[in-house]
């Protein structure tokens, strides 16, 4: 009896015991393709969508860096307020699957070697969109579900921008004031910019790249600068470090009277490899109320990127496919540098 | 409502019935139950009088008070873990004594078999002994205390391997774990895969699977309350255990001989030693062809140590305190190399990575009971613990190059506690069992705090500390129960327990009654009901990982309010003639209201966000029927149950407001382990284990979008073209993984039964190599076919089978 039993035990660790893979394949559910629309409708711009089609995710994996195809055949229509606008015209654009760019040392050209092109062209329209008006995008895809998405556009907040006195002589400071807009519940959007020239320290010559003098590619380029402050509403629901923000997110209910003012600080110089002004910008979103929860999930934690968090999709109002038909009203204000 | 108003309306009949005595023609006999080799008094030994369905329980002192006609009687004591034993009451007696002896080593047994459960009124309760667990198969030779417990009804664990208690649909944080009676806020070695519970100085551990007794409250679920055993007060003894995974040892002994004893117990594991020859060679590889080089580690320890003294015949002292942590760490270092025209060279530069992960319980308690008289008896209890999680990145970046950058971020959660208890055992008349009560506990919970430092690639500094608000709470709490018995066939428990949690300005009272009723329809058959409410003021705040991270969070109520719950179960209990083999088959449903949840997107990993704003309530419902059947035999010891359970979840601002499955709802839960003594010399056992998969939430489509964060005035109006993509989810837990299966086997043998004995174990975990699903991942595959690349999804497999050897030692 003791042997037959130990034999047992020996048998089905032989038996069982001689796969050495880890892994079991998991059967996952169905794929039924979707279109998909992507849009900033920003107030008195016109509108500019583009239109994809979903992919499966156990299908052949994505290309990094390679656009999805524009579907062809789709019709992209704008109504505002319950009313046909137009129909957004197709831009064509050529992407390709792979792009290479090299030096050729004979002729001192750069050559570019592209393969696989196809359209990637977004949808644009003629007509400006207007502030506190509502939306609607609606695209046809042949042989996909009719995709729609509805958005209020917001109406443009007042931005006011002044230097003040900085703490020490390495910093600038800048007195921001915000008036609301009407409406309740506001949400804004905050960035700084500084404009900056661009070069190049190498040049393709006869022989290959080599190094040489800077070389000026162009000017007022703006780069997003990173700023400092103690605003409590500014920070009520930052996802950045108070003194290094990047984009500062905001809602209006704490403002007094209509306004609120904020400190910013900021380095006084640009970053030490560029040139240019150093003109800094601030602008200032007003932003729908989708895109700031887009803005506030997609700032605090990627979900398919974060492994402590419960998969979960960002904030969408496509209905009938995916994506998100957002919108914004931009105000800026320019000081010079010191 | 209505379930209060019932429940009060039984409570007082229960209180008008106060005032009656036992029967006519009838006895007290008083007794006490010590164990024999310690003198420790024994709680929870069952007295029964022989021929008679009659019995009661001992309370905290070991004391019991039970009913007896006039004349001699024989009483038959049991206790989980040691032989049961008759003792002779004379007619003229109305005391006795009874030292019962414990197990020994490798003596197997699932003793709950001979604590009869149509003899208990409460429900879904299960007690094991060391030498119960000690039985079982091991997870690389290391018995688990939590392990043995999963194998009940409506009990499971987390993820593979885990030592988590999912009870009855519920969450870990909602049963109630103590160590000595003290609350432990994480009872997880190695991320779970083993409990800080050392099995050699484990001397009960009895499971609630629902709120039962009202000397415990404050969780929605029921209570796991582990007790350490009491040194021997006789002579020196040294125990232990060397295995693969870890080496344990204990020493006990008197202090002073007869009143007096110690123990001493600490286990370590030397997994970096094993497997630091190994990573070494895996780097010095990687180093000859520049790849990044890994240093992984991990490690735990504990130490147990308790002191217990006999002050006089009515006065009792012991002091224990538990320390235990973990250190995980991984360290990579990364050549980084300059590529031109396709060639690349080492540019002497290196970018090192680090991050460590430490958690670890400090708790102790100091414990008066003093016999205030024949029928009454009181104990004072201090407490205090301390939990803590502390997980640090350190980044390096192009070091030895002139643009070296540097960081580090440093996240430190935790929470304290220090309370006090005074409960008091009354036995006013013959049928009545009186426990009262009042403790109060102060909780400084800190959530969360986030320090950054370093420098970027200019030298400017990059440093701050963001930190959740410190939290204190206040939890002042009484109770009051009785276990009366008005009749031969019908036993009540009744409680109330009552409090006030108060955590900065929130205040919230607590009321949470407790009914359960037994009513005996055969000799052999008893039917049961029991019903409670419960009141959870703290919160724990899960990861989504589902691997038990000690990244989890508690926190208190306050802006966010308290967890509530209602429980109600029926069910039949018995046992075949001859008492060897039992059974109970018990319903249940469980509702609950105020559970948090991370809102979508939201982690402990997010930042300067305070806990509140990240989390949403919602509500819970769990439901099932559970069965169980054990079996004890001269040479086999056996246990099986079922269990068919649903348990959902439904959150306004989750998954579309609609009722999604909990993650680790099971609908089917099948666990059979059986033990064979199969010689003197050798003891055979086997665990099988069933589960439905886990539930796991899958992508259904993944589509173009935007990077919303691309600075630029262009970005806010047409920045939308640049390619990234987003991924849609299907519903939340809406696919099962394949069914977890899992055979255990193992074989003890002994060399010497006797006060020394030494035995060897080997133990196969997951004997048949099943690859049970502990994690998911995407694999690109090519078609034959069509040389096509698609995804694959694939479960990805923790443990293979993996064989084990211990050797246990004794002297």
């Amino acid at each position: 009896m003791p042997r037959r039993c130990l034999a047992s035990v020996g048998l089905a660790v032989l038996l069982f015991g001689c796969d050495s893979s880890s892994s079991v394949d998991i059967e996952t559910p169905g794929f039924a393709p979707a279109a998909v629309l992507r849009a900033v409708l920003a107030a008195d711009r016109v509108p500019t969508v583009r239109v994809t089609v979903s992919r499966d995710p156990y299908g052949a994996p994505a290309e990094p860096g390679v656009a999805p195809p524009t579907p062809a055949g789709a019709v992209v229509s704008v109504w505002r307020d319950g009313v046909r606008v137009e129909t957004l015209a197709h831009q064509p654009q050529t992407c390709y699957r792979s792009v290479q760019t090299s030096c050729n040392a004979e002729t001192g050209r750069t050559e570019t070697v592209t393969s696989g092109p196809y359209d990637c062209g977004a949808f644009r329209g003629t007509v400006p969109i207007v502030p506190g008006a509502t939306y609607t995008v609606r695209a046809e895809v042949p042989g996909l579900p009719s995709a729609n998405a509805t958005v209020a556009v917001p109406v443009a907040a007042a931005l006011a921008v002044a230097d003040g006195v900085a703490p020490d002589p390495d910093t600038r400071s800048l007195g921001v004031t915000v008036t609301d807009v009407p409406g309740p519940d506001s949400r804004f959007g905050l960035i700084v910019l500084r404009e900056y020239d661009r070069f190049s320290t190498s040049i393709c010559r006869r022989g290959g790249l080599r190094d040489t003098t800077i070389v000026l590619v162009g000017t007022a380029y703006r780069y997003q600068d990173r700023f400092g402050t103690a605003d409590p509403v500014l920070l009520a629901d930052a996802t950045d470090l108070p003194g290094d923000i990047a984009l500062a997110t905001f809602r209006d209910a704490t403002f007094r009277d209509g306004r609120h003012e904020a400190r910013l600080t900021l380095n006084r110089q640009p970053r030490a490899d560029v040139g240019g002004t150093g003109r800094l910008t601030v602008q200032l979103a007003v932003l729908s109320t989708g895109l700031y929860d887009a803005y506030r999930v997609a700032g605090v934690a990627l979900a398919a990127d974060n492994p402590f968090t419960e998969p979960a999709d960002l904030p969408s109002n496509v209905v009938g496919g995916y994506g998100r038909v957002e919108a914004v009203a931009l105000s800026e204000a320019t000081v010079e540098a010191p | 409502m209505r379930s209060v108003l019932l429940l009060f309306a039984l409570f007082a009949a229960g209180g008008a019935s106060w005032a009656q005595s036992g029967a006519t023609g009838e006895r007290i006999v008083l007794g006490t139950v010590t164990d024999a080799v310690t003198a420790r008094s024994l709680r929870g030994a069952t007295v029964m009088r022989v021929g008679s369905s009659r019995g009661a329980v001992t309370d905290s002192t070991g004391r019991v008070a039970l009913p007896v006609p006039e004349g001699a009687a024989v009483l038959r004591v049991s206790h989980v873990g040691f032989a049961s034993q008759d003792v002779r009451v004379g007619a003229a007696s109305d005391r006795f004594a009874v030292a019962l002896v414990p197990t020994t080593l490798g003596e197997v047994a699932i003793r709950a078999a001979s604590d009869r459960p149509e003899r208990r009124v409460a429900m879904g309760q299960t007690s094991l002994g060391a030498a119960d667990v000690r039985a079982l198969p091991a997870f690389l030779g290391e018995t688990d205390v939590l392990k043995a417990m999963q194998l009940l009804p409506g009990v499971r664990g987390g993820a593979e391997a885990s030592a988590g208690l999912y009870v009855r649909g519920g969450s870990p944080d909602q049963t109630l774990v103590l160590l000595d009676g003290v609350p432990v806020y994480n009872s997880s070695h190695l991320f779970g895969f083993l409990s800080t519970f050392h099995p050699d100085a484990l001397g009960s551990a009895e499971l609630s699977r629902q709120p039962g007794s009202a000397r415990d409250g404050g969780r929605l679920g029921g209570v796991l309350d582990v007790r350490l055993r009491a040194g021997d007060d006789r002579r020196l003894r040294v125990q232990g255990a060397v295995g693969v995974l870890a080496a344990r040892v204990l020493a006990e002994g008197p202090l002073v001989p007869g009143r007096a004893s110690f123990l001493v117990a600490a286990r370590r594991t030397y997994l970096g030693l094993l497997a630091g020859p190994v990573v070494d060679r895996s780097n010095r590889k990687a180093a000859e062809r520049g790849e990044a080089q890994i240093d992984p580690g991990a490690a735990f320890f504990d130490v147990n140590a308790r002191l217990d003294a006999r002050l006089s015949d009515r006065d009792r002292l012991s002091a224990s305190v538990y320390t235990g942590g973990d250190v995980f760490r991984l360290e990579s270092s990364d050549p980084v190399e300059a590529c031109m025209a396709g060639a690349c060279r080492a540019t002497g530069e290196s970018d090192r990575y680090a991050a460590g992960l430490d958690w670890g319980t400090r708790l102790g308690t100091l414990r008066y009971a003093r016999r205030l008289a024949e029928r009454a008896a009181a104990s004072l209890t201090l407490l205090a613990s301390d939990y803590g999680v502390d997980v640090r990145v350190d980044v390096e970046e192009g070091q030895g190059g002139p643009d070296a950058t540097q960081g580090a971020a440093r996240y430190r959660s935790g929470v304290r506690d220090l309370g006090a208890r005074l409960d008091v055992d009354l036995a006013p008349t013959a049928t009545h069992t009186v426990r009262l009560g009042v403790s109060a506990t102060a909780h400084r919970f800190t959530p969360g705090a986030l320090a950054l430092t370093g420098t970027d690639a200019s030298g400017d500094a990059l440093d701050g500390v963001v930190a959740s608000a410190v939290l204190d709470a206040l939890h002042v709490s009484a109770y009051a129960e009785d276990a009366w018995q008005p009749m031969r066939a019908l036993t009540v428990e009744a409680g109330l327990r009552a409090g006030v949690y108060t955590s900065g300005r929130y205040r919230y009272p607590s009321a949470e009654p407790r009914l359960a009723v037994a009513v005996r329809l055969h000799e052999r058959v008893a039917v049961k009901a029991s019903a409670a409410l419960a009141q959870q003021p703290l919160h724990l705040l899960t990861t989504g990982a589902g691997v038990g991270l000690p990244a989890d969070l508690w926190v208190p109520a306050d802006s966010v309010g308290p967890a509530r719950g209602a429980h109600l179960a029926l069910g039949l209990a018995g046992s075949l003639p001859g008492g060897r083999t039992t059974w109970s088959l018990e319903g249940y449903t469980r509702s609950m209201r105020g559970l948090v949840a991370y809102r979508d997107g939201a982690s402990f990993s997010t930042p300067f966000t305070d806990w509140q704003e990240l989390v949403v309530t919602g509500r819970g419902q769990s439901a099932g029927v559970e069965a169980l059947v054990q079996h004890r035999s001269g040479r086999v010891t056996a246990l099986a149950s079922y269990t068919l359970a649903r348990s959902t979840r439904q959150f306004d601002a989750l998954d579309g407001g609609v009722a999604f499955p909990y993650r680790y709802d099971r609908r089917h839960d099948a666990s059979a382990t059986a033990t064979l003594r199969l010689a003197r010399w050798l003891d055979l056992s086997a665990t099988g284990v069933y589960g439905t998969g886990d539930a796991i939430t899958l992508p259904r489509a993944v589509y173009d979008a935007t990077p919303l964060r691309v600075p630029s005035p262009e970005y806010w109006a047409a920045g939308y073209a640049q390619s990234a993509e987003e991924t849609a989810y299907g519903p939340r837990n809406r696919t099962r993984l394949p069914a977890y299966v899992r055979l255990d086997v193992g074989a003890t043998v002994f060399f010497h039964r006797s006060e020394r004995p030494h035995s060897l174990s080997l133990h196969v975990y997951n004997a048949t190599n099943r690859k049970n699903p502990f994690l998911t991942r995407l694999e690109s595959r090519a078609d034959p076919a069509t040389g096509e690349t698609r995804q694959q999804l694939v479960g990805v497999a923790l443990f293979p089978i993996l064989p084990a050897l211990s050797y246990q030692f004794a002297f």
